[in-house]
């Protein structure tokens, strides 16, 4: 899942790309009907209970998004068959959220899985999403919403009034639980890939913000999914350009919406001024936070004779095996022609992990001025490596005169490096 | 009004029905003819709704049976007001088509007939100006002739209303009655409906069935609008005058007859 995005400014970030903009323009499709029929704590709910699900499979070590699904759906059609879905009540959703989170996390304390799992489990990660897991979600919103869209009718007049549709002879309740079964599973599969506050934040937001804006079901419809896709590609750009949390900053950007289109509805100007605020508002926040699940790369300074921006990724495709670290550096040196040739390697360790690499051989050698220059390698581990710590060097090559760079933040995929 | 009109459409006899341990109706028999109003009334929760729910097949009797002696008729349904979501963004014309929901295909979508029938439906209440308005910003009385419009979009042979009126001012509940009442004798529609006013069964109805705890004294409205039972019934005394020919209920001893 790269190339597509090659120079532009999320180059380095093609899956959360993908993955954010496919379940931000599909998911409040379906998120405009719990919205209207004010039952958005069901979202939530549904939600934490697809974590508990896939916590369960880490503990009895099943496949965890097959065993999450089943676990939703059934909790979904036990309640759906006893009584109508949207009567719960907020105080029965509730209890099934708090349920559904403390069994989450008594799964995960009894699973052999590590925090970053845990993390990912429970808030997922977009910046760590494959293209398979991008496809995953796609297929699945896209069934979602053609089940939407192919009994739209029903489902509009189920939801509106079912006591009428089904006086009517209608089987409301049937299309009411068609619906949430829908629902159940793209937020189940969706928050194994974004997280369940991106997946809930998704359903909710953006249909919130084209309800400000007063037009029809069809249009309303379309608007939130293109909404959506506005603010999370918004959420993205704040991520990027300030070094922010992605999930957090399209949530945040999707949250914008609604004052942006409740100012659109008073007058278009007043939207764009609105807008506008909350650009330069992301526009004033400063890159200053080390995140682990984003792209970091910091000013790696050597006093004299050179200076080097070491950027690191690193993914690890499949369960154990080998890390792939791929590495960019760019240089700036001048007139230096005095000494041994200085080295650049890189040190990660972690996880039964140790391994050392030279990044640039001779940085003397490199032309003067501004350079860049990239490379990946392999590194074999046994087991599945969850955290790896990254230590840049520099010094005469095979000499002990080595010194340790100033910190430095690799990029990451797949697992957590970080070089100090 | 003397006698029920038409042939009977439906026939209750010795329900009893309710909500999981709960009965609501104990013993309910009542017959609902083609053409002919028939009214349910009685104090809050005395199981009004209840016996229109179990008409419209949406609750199953515990004991007794429901039958339709001509097989089941299309039905219309006007639920309380406050039934529907208020918060879709659907307009009137919209809420209309979803009458023809169930008599379209699985996959098909309303169409210019339908729209035409849908417009036409609305122009019969007088609301047709209203077709393309949103149905939250609609105020009360005209919410009330936009799911009339639905309830009869579909031409049903029985139509089910469950406190109509309620909430309404004079002018537009005289006219939603008037509504009604035309609906039964040009259309021949068998009329069902539970409501507090009492001059809508003095004068309206042709069967009324008064409710209480449960329990129904269902008649003509001649036999059954007297002193005695709606003082019985309502558990306040009260008065049945002519002021006028139209027929007046009062408090008893209010001095007008």
């Amino acid at each position: 899942m790269t190339g597509w995005l090659d120079g532009t400014p999320f180059e380095a970030i093609p899956g959360a790309v993908a993955g954010g903009l496919v379940a931000g323009t599909l998911m409040p499709a379906l998120g405009l009907w719990v919205v209207l029929q004010r039952v958005v704590f069901l979202g939530v709910t549904l939600a934490q209970i697809a974590a508990a699900g896939v916590a369960l499979g880490l503990v009895l070590d099943l496949p965890s998004l097959p065993l999450g699904l089943f676990v939703t759906l059934g909790i979904v059609t036990i309640a759906g068959s006893r009584r109508r879905v949207t009567r719960l009540g907020d105080a029965s959703l509730g209890a099934g959220f708090c349920v559904a989170s403390a069994l989450a996390l008594l799964f995960i304390s009894r699973s052999a899985a590590d925090l970053d799992e845990v993390r990912h489990v429970l808030h997922g990660n977009l910046i760590y999403a494959t293209s398979d897991a991008v496809t995953v979600v796609a297929v699945t919103l896209s069934l979602g919403v053609a089940v939407v869209a192919l009994f739209y009718k029903e489902l509009l007049f189920a939801t509106f009034d079912a006591e009428t549709a089904a006086a009517l002879g209608l089987r409301a309740r049937g299309w009411q639980l068609l619906l949430f079964l829908v629902l159940a599973v793209a937020l189940t599969v969706s928050a194994r890939t974004t997280g369940s506050l991106l997946s809930f934040g998704m359903l909710v937001l953006p249909p919130l913000a084209a309800l400000r804006l007063h037009r029809g079901m069809t249009a309303t419809l379309v608007l939130s999914c293109g909404l959506g896709f506005i603010g999370t590609l918004a959420g993205l750009a704040l991520a990027v350009s300030a070094d922010l949390h992605v999930e957090s900053s399209i949530v945040l950007s999707l949250f914008l919406l609604i004052p942006v289109c409740a100012g659109w509805r008073r007058h278009p100007a007043l939207g764009l001024a609105v807008a506008a605020l909350a650009v330069a508002g992301g526009a004033a926040l400063e890159p200053v936070r080390e995140d682990p699940h984003h792209e970091h790369h910091e000013r790696a300074t050597q006093p004299d004779p050179f200076h080097v921006d070491v950027r690191l990724e690193a993914s690890q495709p499949r369960v154990g095996g080998a890390i792939r670290v791929g590495w960019t550096a760019e240089v700036h040196h001048e007139h230096m022609h005095e000494g041994e040739p200085p080295a650049v390697w890189l040190l990660l360790t972690g996880d039964g992990l140790f391994d050392q690499h030279v990044l640039l051989p001779d940085v003397s050698a490199l032309p003067e001025g501004d350079s860049t220059h990239s490379g990946s390698y392999l590194v074999e581990t046994r087991d599945r490596v969850h955290r790896v710590e990254g230590q840049l060097w520099s010094g005469p090559a095979e000499s002990l005169d080595a010194e340790p760079l100033d910190p430095v933040h690799a990029l990451v995929q797949g697992c957590d490096v970080s070089a100090h | 009004m003397a006698e029920p009109v038409g042939e009977p459409l439906l026939r209750v006899r010795e329900v009893s029905a309710g909500y999981g341990r709960h009965r609501a109706l104990h013993d309910v028999s009542l017959d609902v003819r083609r053409g002919g109003v028939t009214a349910l009334v009685g104090p809050n929760g005395c199981g009004k709704t209840t016996l229109l729910r179990v008409i419209l097949g949406l609750i199953r009797p515990a004991e007794g049976t429901v039958a339709w002696p001509a097989g089941r008729p299309r039905v219309g349904y006007v639920p309380q007001a406050d039934a529907s979501e208020q918060v879709f963004p659907v307009s009137a014309l919209d809420v209309v088509l979803m009458g023809l929901t169930p008599s379209l295909g699985l996959l098909a979508r309303p169409g210019r007939a339908q729209r035409q029938r849908a417009r036409e439906s609305l122009a019969r209440f007088d609301v047709a100006t209203l077709a393309d308005r949103p149905f939250r910003e609609l105020s009360g009385g005209q919410r009330q002739r936009v799911l009339l419009a639905r309830a009869v979009v579909a031409d049903p042979e029985l139509l089910v209303l469950d406190e109509p009126v309620r909430g309404l001012d004079v002018v537009s509940s005289t006219s939603l009655v008037a509504s009604l009442r035309r609906l039964s004798d040009e259309a021949g529609m068998a009329i069902v409906v539970a409501t507090h006013s009492l001059d809508l069964v003095a004068n309206d109805a042709d069967v009324v069935a008064l409710i209480r705890e449960g329990r129904a004294l269902a008649g003509p409205v001649e036999d059954v609008l007297t002193d005695d039972n709606l003082t019985r019934f309502l558990g306040t005394p009260l008065h049945v005058a002519l002021v006028e020919g139209q027929r007046v209920v009062l408090p008893a001893g209010g001095g007008r007859t």
